[in-house]
C-alpha cells in the first residue's frame, strides 16, 4: 500500500504521548514522513511556515479541540485535509466533524488499513486543497 | 434513630424513675430526652408531654446567669449548681435548686439535671423556725417558772460516789445533805424565765450568775437530788411539791417537775418547771381551762392537742382495779369488748386548731363530744390499749406511734403522747398530744423503698459488680518499684510479658453480685474465686494494666473503657468495664469493678458500620457509573496505542530483512501501554471493590494525586480544568485511602456536573490540601460554577436529597459519614464565586 501513497509531509497532533509515538511508528513502517505535535497550538505555530499535506489529529485535547483546530486552519487560509481520530463514543461527534469540514472521523483504536486508505484519499483528492465550500460533504465514512 | 439508641433512652427513663428527686435529661440544646416521676411531681408535666420539648419553653426557666455561660461551665467543669425560677404546668412559679451534669453518650453530650423545690425546702425551714420560736415563747409565757440548769459538773461527782461503792444513791443523798450542797454549788443556771425571776424576787442576772445553793429553796433540795438521780439513771420524770414564799410574802404550794429527755445525761442540761398549785389555782393550773394564756397557747401549739374526758373511763378502771385487775392488756385478752367499750367511754372535751387541721374538719365543735372510737382504726387499738394500760399502771405519760383515722376517712401516721399526771387524773382529764408524722413515715417508707430498690438494682441491674482485693498485687508491684526494676508499668510489661498475668494471679475476688455470676457463667461465689486471668483474654491485658494505672496509681475517681472479657467456659464477650476505688466504704485496697454486657450494642455498632461500608461502596459504584464514559475513553487511549503499535510491528516484520531493534522497541512500547491500561483498570477496581475500610496512616498528597488522575479524563471531557495544590510536608492523617479518595472524587464530580450545566467559558476546579487551624489538615474542593443556593445548602448532606435528575442523593451524606468515621468534618465554606467544600481531618497521632 505504501507504494500507492505519494510521499508527503504528515502532521500528527495528539496530547497522548503513547498514541502519538505509536502513530509515528506506524507511519514510519509505511515509510511516510511525519512530524508529531502534542497540541493544536504547537501545530498551528509550525503550520505558519511549514507545509503539511495532511493532518491526523485527536479530537479531545486540552486547550483547542480537533474541531477548533480545523476552524483555526480555515481561518489561516492554508487549507489542509484533517483526519480526526477520537476515543470518544458519542454519536453526535460525526455530525460535528462533518459540520466543521473534517476529512474523516476515525474511532480509536484505529485499524491501520483504514487509516492508510484515508491518508491515500486525502493526498490524492484534489478537492481537499480547496476549502471554498466547507459545508459540503467532506467527511468520509469508512465502510 | 437506631433501635439500639431508642432502647437506651427507654432504659434511661426507667432508671431515672428510681430517683426521688426530679431528674431530667436533655441535649445541649436543652431538648428534653428523659423525665422522671420526680420531675412529673415537681412540674406537673408527664414524661410524654415533656420529652421533645425544650427546657426554656416547657418550664419558662429563668436563671440569674445567662444560660450560655452555664452551658459553658457545664462543658468545662462537668457540672453546675444553682437556682432557677421556673413555672409548673399549673402556672405556679417555683424556685428550684438544680444541678446540671454533662455526660458523654457516644458522640453527643447529655445534660443530667437534678432539681428540688426550694420553696418547699424553705417552708420546712420556716416551720422549724416557728416551732423553735414557739418552744421559746412557751418557755417564757408559761404559767410555770422555768429554770434551765447545767449539771455537767455534777455528773462526775455522781460517778465518783458510785465508784466509791454507793449502790443506793437516793438514800446516800438523803443522808448526806452536804453532798447535795456541793452539787448545787457546781450547778449553773443557764436560763430562767420571767416567772422564775418574778417568784424569786430578784434580777435575772442574779439568777444566772448566782449559785444554785443560794437561790434554790431549802425545801426543794430533795427534789434537786431526785433530778440528779433521774438524770443519771434515765428516769422519765421527777416531781415534788414544795411550799414557796413569794416576794410579797404570801406562801404557795409549788409543783417542781423535771422531764428528762433521752439524751439529757449526755447533754447535761435539764429544764425544771415550777408551777403554782395552791388550792385555788390547782384546778386552774392543771386543767388550765379558763386560763387565758393557756387558751392562747393551746391552739397555737405545733402539735395537735386533744383533751379527753376520762371520767367515765376512770370509773370503769376503778371497778376493774377493785376486782383485782392490774394489767389492762391481760384483761383485754379475756374481755374482747373491753377496748371497744373503752373507746366509747372516752370522749373529746377539747382540741386545738392544729387538731382541727389534722382531722380535716371545719371547727373544734366537729370533734368535741365525740367518743374517741371514731378516730381509732382497728389496727391502732393495740397502741390505744398500751397507752391506757400505761396510765392504769401509774405512768403519767407514754408515747407511741400509730395511725389515726380522720372523719373524712384518711389515715394519718401519728406520734401520740398520752399524759394524765395525778392532778389531772383526779379531775378526769387526759391530754393527748398528737404529731402528724405522715410525712416522716412516707419519707421513711420511701427511704426503705429506695434502699430496697438499690439493693434490687445491685442485684437485678445489668451491671455485674466485683469487689476485688488488690493488696497482694499492689505489694508485688511496689516491691518491684523498690527494687528499682519497675519504673513504668507498660515498659516493664513490654520487657516482661508475664507481668500482667502475674499481677492478675495476685488479685483476690472478694465478692460479686448475682449478675456477675450469671454473666460469667459461675454457679456460686466459690466458683468465681479463681485466678482473675481466667476472665481476661490476652487481647484485654493492655486494658487491665491501664485500669490499674488509672485507679490505683493515678487515683482517678473512675476508669471506664470497652473491652472483651472471658466467661468461665472460655467464650469471650464485649463489655463495658468500669473500675473505681471507694476507700470511704470499702477496704482501701479494694477496688470495685462493674461489667456491663454490651455484646448486643457492639454487634449493633458493627452492623451499623457494615451498612455504612455498604452504602459507601454503593455510592462508589454509582459514581463509577456516572464516570463510565470518561473511564472508557481513558482506557481507550492505551488500547489505541497498543493496536497501532501492533500494526506497525507487523509491517516491520513483513519487510525483507527484519529490523529487530525496531521490533524490540515496538514490543517495549506495547508492554508499557498495556501496563498503563492495567493501571487504569486497577484504579477502577479499587473503587469498585467492596473492601472494608482500614484505619491506617494516609498521606493526603497521594490521595489527592490519585483522585486527580482518576478524574483527569472526566474533567477534560466536560471542558473543565482541574488544578491541584498540596502544601509541602503535610502531616499524615488516619483513615482509609480509597474512602478518602472517594470523598474527593465525589466532590470533584459534583463540581464538574454543576459546571456542565452552565455555559461558563472557563470551568475551573481546584483541589488543595493544607494544614488547618489546630491539629488537623484541610482539603478544599472549589469550583467557579453556579454555586449552591442557601436553601439547598441546608440539605446537601441529607440522605436522598438531590438536585440532579439522575442522582441518588447519597453522595454527600456518604462523604460526611466517611469523613466523620475518621474523626473529621465536612462543610460548605461560603464563597463569592462557585462552591467550596472543606474536609477537615485530624492529624494522625
Amino acid at each position: 500500500m505504501n507504494a500507492t501513497i505519494p510521499s508527503a509531509q504528515i502532521a500528527v497532533v495528539d496530547d497522548d504521548a503513547g498514541f502519538r509515538s505509536a502513530m509515528l511508528l506506524l507511519l514510519d513502517a509505511e515509510a511516510l514522513p511525519a512530524v508529531a505535535f502534542d497540541s493544536p497550538v504547537a501545530f498551528l505555530a509550525e503550520h505558519e511556515t511549514a507545509t503539511f499535506d495532511v493532518v491526523i489529529s485527536d479530537v479531545q485535547m486540552p486547550g483547542l479541540s480537533g474541531f477548533e483546530l480545523i476552524e483555526a486552519i480555515d481561518r489561516g487560509h492554508r487549507s489542509v485535509p484533517v483526519i480526526l481520530i477520537t476515543g470518544r463514543l458519542e454519536a453526535d461527534l460525526d455530525t460535528k466533524a462533518q459540520a466543521c469540514g473534517a476529512f474523516a472521523l476515525l474511532r480509536k483504536p484505529i485499524e491501520a488499513a483504514s487509516l492508510l486508505e484515508w491518508l491515500h484519499k486525502a493526498l490524492t483528492d484534489d478537492t481537499c486543497n480547496e476549502r471554498d465550500n466547507p459545508g459540503s460533504e467532506r467527511v468520509h465514512r469508512p465502510d | 434513630m437506631t433501635p439500639a439508641m431508642s432502647a437506651t433512652i427507654q432504659d434511661l427513663n426507667g432508671f431515672i424513675d428510681l430517683i426521688d428527686d426530679s431528674v431530667l435529661v436533655s441535649s445541649p440544646g436543652e431538648i428534653i430526652t428523659g423525665w422522671n416521676q420526680g420531675a412529673r411531681e415537681l412540674y406537673g408535666w408527664t414524661a410524654a408531654e415533656a420529652i421533645g420539648q425544650t427546657i426554656p419553653d416547657l418550664l419558662q426557666c429563668e436563671t440569674a446567669q445567662p444560660r450560655g455561660e452555664i452551658l459553658d461551665i457545664v462543658r468545662d467543669q462537668g457540672f453546675w449548681t444553682g437556682e432557677a425560677q421556673r413555672r409548673s404546668r399549673e402556672g405556679n412559679d417555683l424556685l428550684i435548686s438544680l444541678t446540671w451534669r454533662a455526660r458523654r453518650a457516644g458522640e453527643t453530650i447529655e445534660l443530667y439535671e437534678t432539681s428540688r423545690n426550694m420553696a418547699r425546702h424553705k417552708e420546712l425551714e420556716i416551720r422549724l423556725d416557728r416551732a423553735q420560736h414557739l418552744a421559746s415563747s412557751l418557755f417564757q409565757s408559761g404559767t410555770a417558772a422555768f429554770w434551765r440548769l447545767d449539771f455537767t459538773r455534777v455528773l462526775p461527782m455522781i460517778h465518783a460516789i458510785r465508784a466509791g461503792g454507793v449502790k443506793d444513791l437516793s438514800s446516800y443523798l438523803a443522808n448526806n445533805p452536804a453532798v447535795i450542797s456541793e452539787m448545787m454549788k457546781v450547778t449553773a443556771v443557764i436560763d430562767a424565765n420571767d416567772r422564775a425571776v418574778e417568784w424569786h424576787g430578784s434580777e435575772k442576772s442574779r439568777l444566772l450568775n448566782g449559785q444554785l445553793s443560794q437561790l434554790w429553796p431549802q425545801d426543794a433540795r430533795r427534789f434537786f437530788a431526785d433530778c440528779v438521780i433521774g438524770l443519771v439513771d434515765g428516769n422519765q420524770e421527777a416531781a415534788a411539791e414544795v411550799m414557796l414564799r413569794a416576794k410579797d410574802g404570801r406562801t404557795f404550794d409549788a409543783l417542781f417537775t423535771a422531764h428528762f429527755a433521752p439524751h439529757a445525761a449526755v447533754d447535761g442540761t435539764l429544764v425544771v418547771a415550777v408551777s403554782e398549785i395552791t388550792d385555788r389555782t390547782r384546778a386552774h393550773q392543771a386543767v388550765a381551762r379558763s386560763d387565758y394564756r393557756y387558751r392562747r397557747l393551746f391552739p397555737a401549739l405545733a402539735a395537735a392537742y386533744w383533751e379527753l374526758d376520762m371520767r367515765a373511763m376512770n370509773e370503769r378502771l376503778a371497778l376493774l382495779r377493785d376486782k383485782g385487775v392490774d394489767d389492762l392488756v391481760h384483761h383485754a385478752a379475756r374481755d374482747p369488748n373491753f377496748v371497744e367499750d373503752a373507746l366509747q367511754l372516752i370522749t373529746v372535751s377539747d382540741v386545738n386548731e392544729r387538731t382541727v387541721d389534722m382531722m380535716g374538719v371545719a371547727s373544734r365543735k366537729d370533734l368535741i363530744g365525740l367518743p374517741v372510737s371514731r378516730f381509732w382504726p382497728d389496727k391502732s387499738k393495740a397502741a390505744f390499749l398500751g397507752a391506757l394500760n400505761a396510765g392504769f399502771q401509774g405512768f403519767d405519760w407514754s408515747d407511741r406511734e400509730t395511725r389515726l383515722r380522720t372523719p373524712d376517712g384518711r389515715e394519718v401516721d401519728v406520734l401520740f403522747s398520752a399524759a394524765s399526771p395525778p392532778h389531772m387524773r383526779e379531775i378526769g382529764i387526759a391530754v393527748l398530744s398528737v404529731t402528724d408524722i405522715t410525712e416522716r413515715r412516707q419519707a421513711e417508707r420511701r427511704l426503705a423503698e429506695s434502699e430496697y430498690r438499690s439493693r434490687k438494682l445491685f442485684e437485678a441491674m445489668a451491671l455485674g459488680i466485683w469487689e476485688l482485693d488488690f493488696r497482694d498485687m499492689k505489694a508485688y508491684v511496689y516491691n518491684l518499684v523498690q527494687q528499682g526494676l519497675l519504673r513504668d508499668l507498660f515498659s516493664y510489661w513490654r520487657d516482661n510479658p508475664d507481668f500482667v498475668t502475674t499481677m492478675m494471679s495476685k488479685v483476690k475476688v472478694v465478692e460479686v453480685n448475682q449478675k456477675t455470676l450469671d454473666l460469667f457463667g459461675a454457679e456460686s461465689q466459690e466458683a468465681i474465686r479463681v485466678d482473675l486471668g481466667r476472665f481476661w483474654p490476652p487481647e484485654s491485658h493492655h486494658l487491665f494494666l491501664k485500669a490499674v494505672q488509672h485507679t490505683s496509681v493515678l487515683k482517678h475517681d473512675k476508669f471506664e473503657a470497652e473491652t472483651r472479657v472471658r466467661r468461665l467456659d472460655g467464650t469471650v464477650f464485649d463489655a463495658l468495664f468500669t473500675s473505681w476505688e471507694m476507700p470511704e466504704i470499702t477496704d482501701p485496697n479494694h477496688v470495685l469493678v462493674g461489667i456491663v454486657d454490651i455484646s448486643e450494642k457492639v454487634a449493633a455498632r458493627a452492623e451499623l458500620a457494615r451498612v455504612r461500608d455498604e452504602m459507601a461502596h454503593a455510592s462508589r459504584v454509582s459514581m463509577l457509573g456516572e464516570l463510565t464514559a470518561s473511564i472508557a475513553h481513558e482506557l481507550n487511549q492505551p488500547l489505541a496505542a497498543i493496536t497501532t503499535l501492533g500494526e506497525a510491528n507487523r509491517r516491520y516484520l513483513d519487510r525483507n530483512g527484519v529490523d529487530l531493534d525496531k521490533v524490540r522497541e515496538l514490543n517495549g512500547r506495547i508492554i508499557a501501554d498495556t501496563q498503563r491500561a492495567a493501571g487504569i483498570i486497577g484504579r477502577i477496581r479499587q473503587m469498585a471493590m467492596p473492601a472494608s475500610p482500614t484505619h491506617s496512616v494516609v498521606q493526603i498528597e497521594e490521595v489527592v494525586k490519585d483522585s486527580v488522575t482518576f478524574l483527569e479524563h472526566e474533567v477534560l471531557s466536560k471542558n473543565a480544568s482541574l488544578h491541584m495544590s498540596v502544601a509541602a510536608d503535610l502531616a499524615p492523617v488516619m483513615g482509609d485511602a480509597i474512602q478518602l479518595q472517594q470523598v474527593i472524587v465525589n466532590l470533584v464530580v459534583n463540581a464538574v456536573q454543576a459546571m456542565a450545566a452552565t455555559d461558563k467559558p472557563e470551568r475551573r476546579i481546584s483541589v488543595s490540601a493544607r494544614p488547618g487551624d489546630g491539629r488537623d489538615i484541610e482539603i478544599l474542593v472549589a469550583d467557579n460554577g453556579p454555586g449552591i443556593p442557601p436553601a439547598t445548602a441546608e440539605h446537601i448532606f441529607d440522605s436522598f436529597f438531590t438536585t440532579k435528575p439522575t442522582g441518588m442523593g447519597i453522595g454527600l451524606p456518604i462523604c460526611r459519614t466517611i469523613v466523620e468515621s475518621f474523626g473529621g468534618t465536612i462543610d460548605l465554606v461560603p464563597t463569592e464565586i462557585g462552591a467550596c467544600f472543606r474536609v477537615r481531618l485530624p492529624v494522625a497521632s
